[in-house]
């Protein structure tokens, strides 16, 4: 009888254990893919900004025949008499 | 009081560390429990500084959306909203499962300059223009940073990806991993 009831038990605890873990397998992917957002998110840090550096030219008032060409930096910052490298990602 | 002093200052240098992450990750948990209202709708939708109507007969599987909103919405970003053809010209291959949705929420003041930007920029897609701050005014709950306004929802409205591809070289190849399986997914319990 009592091996009856530890064999039981057992059945019990391994469906249940099975259960479990079918029912937490899709939020662990869900919660890893947030964990990999947060870290792929938080490595931006090391380039604090992510805008493009060079020449920007544009039309004044919609006019063609008028326009203005500035340099901007990384920072999207005008800089003005800057001799322009690449020196950011692109 | 040694033994104190090293228990918890291994401690308060891991909290401090890991600030950063936290916050990142607060504001995703945020993002990832509400269904985003686009309300594209209530907004203008401008083709290269010309108006136009956007008219989807099937809802795609997936869309990325990129929101420009008025404390960046100034012509230098608006200007390099071009990078982004080449995502574009990429995205074709899943046949308009992939859709991208650009959203910019001038301020009155920098509208006439927004307009010229987008009519200029070289962006080939169709670009929503928010003058009445109807995206924030229905995801209140939106997280201010830059960062954050570059998102990748599903079918229902929700969010699966935070982070621009095109920036973020992380996120890219997150975000080709995620469009891969959820289009791959799909369309296998299309065919069931």
């Amino acid at each position: 009888m009592r091996r009856e009831l530890k064999f039981a038990l057992c059945a019990v605890v391994l469906v249940c254990s099975g259960i479990t873990g079918y029912l937490s397998m899709p939020k662990t992917q869900e919660s890893n893919m947030l964990m990999e957002n947060v870290e792929a998110l938080a490595n931006v840090g090391e380039e604090p900004c992510n805008s493009i550096n060079g020449y920007r030219q544009w039309k004044v008032n919609g006019n063609w025949f008028e326009s203005k060409k500035e340099f901007y930096d990384c920072c999207d910052m005008k800089q003005e008499g800057y001799s322009p490298k690449e020196n950011c990602r692109r | 009081m040694k033994f104190l002093a090293v228990i918890l200052l291994p401690l308060v240098g891991l909290f401090v560390s890991c600030g950063g992450s936290t916050e990142i990750k607060d504001s995703l948990d945020a993002m990832l429990s509400h269904p985003v209202r686009l309300s594209l709708d209530r907004m203008k939708c401008s083709y290269r500084g010309s108006d136009t109507l956007m008219a989807d007969s099937i809802k795609p599987d997936l869309r990325l959306v990129v929101y420009v909103d008025s404390s960046e919405c100034s012509s230098c970003v608006l200007d390099q909203m071009y990078h982004w053809n080449e995502m574009l010209s990429e995205s074709r291959k899943y046949d308009g499962r992939l859709q991208y949705v650009f959203i910019v929420a001038p301020r009155p003041s920098q509208l006439e300059d927004a307009r010229l930007s987008l009519e200029y920029c070289g962006l080939q897609s169709p670009v929503y223009v928010d003058t009445g701050f109807v995206f924030r005014c229905s995801n209140p709950w939106f997280p201010s940073g830059r960062m954050y306004h570059t998102f990748l929802l599903n079918r229902n409205d929700s969010v699966l990806l935070v982070g621009s591809p095109l920036d973020n070289p992380n996120i890219n190849e997150l975000f080709t991993r995620t469009v891969k399986s959820v289009i791959t997914n799909n369309s296998k319990n299309n065919k069931l």
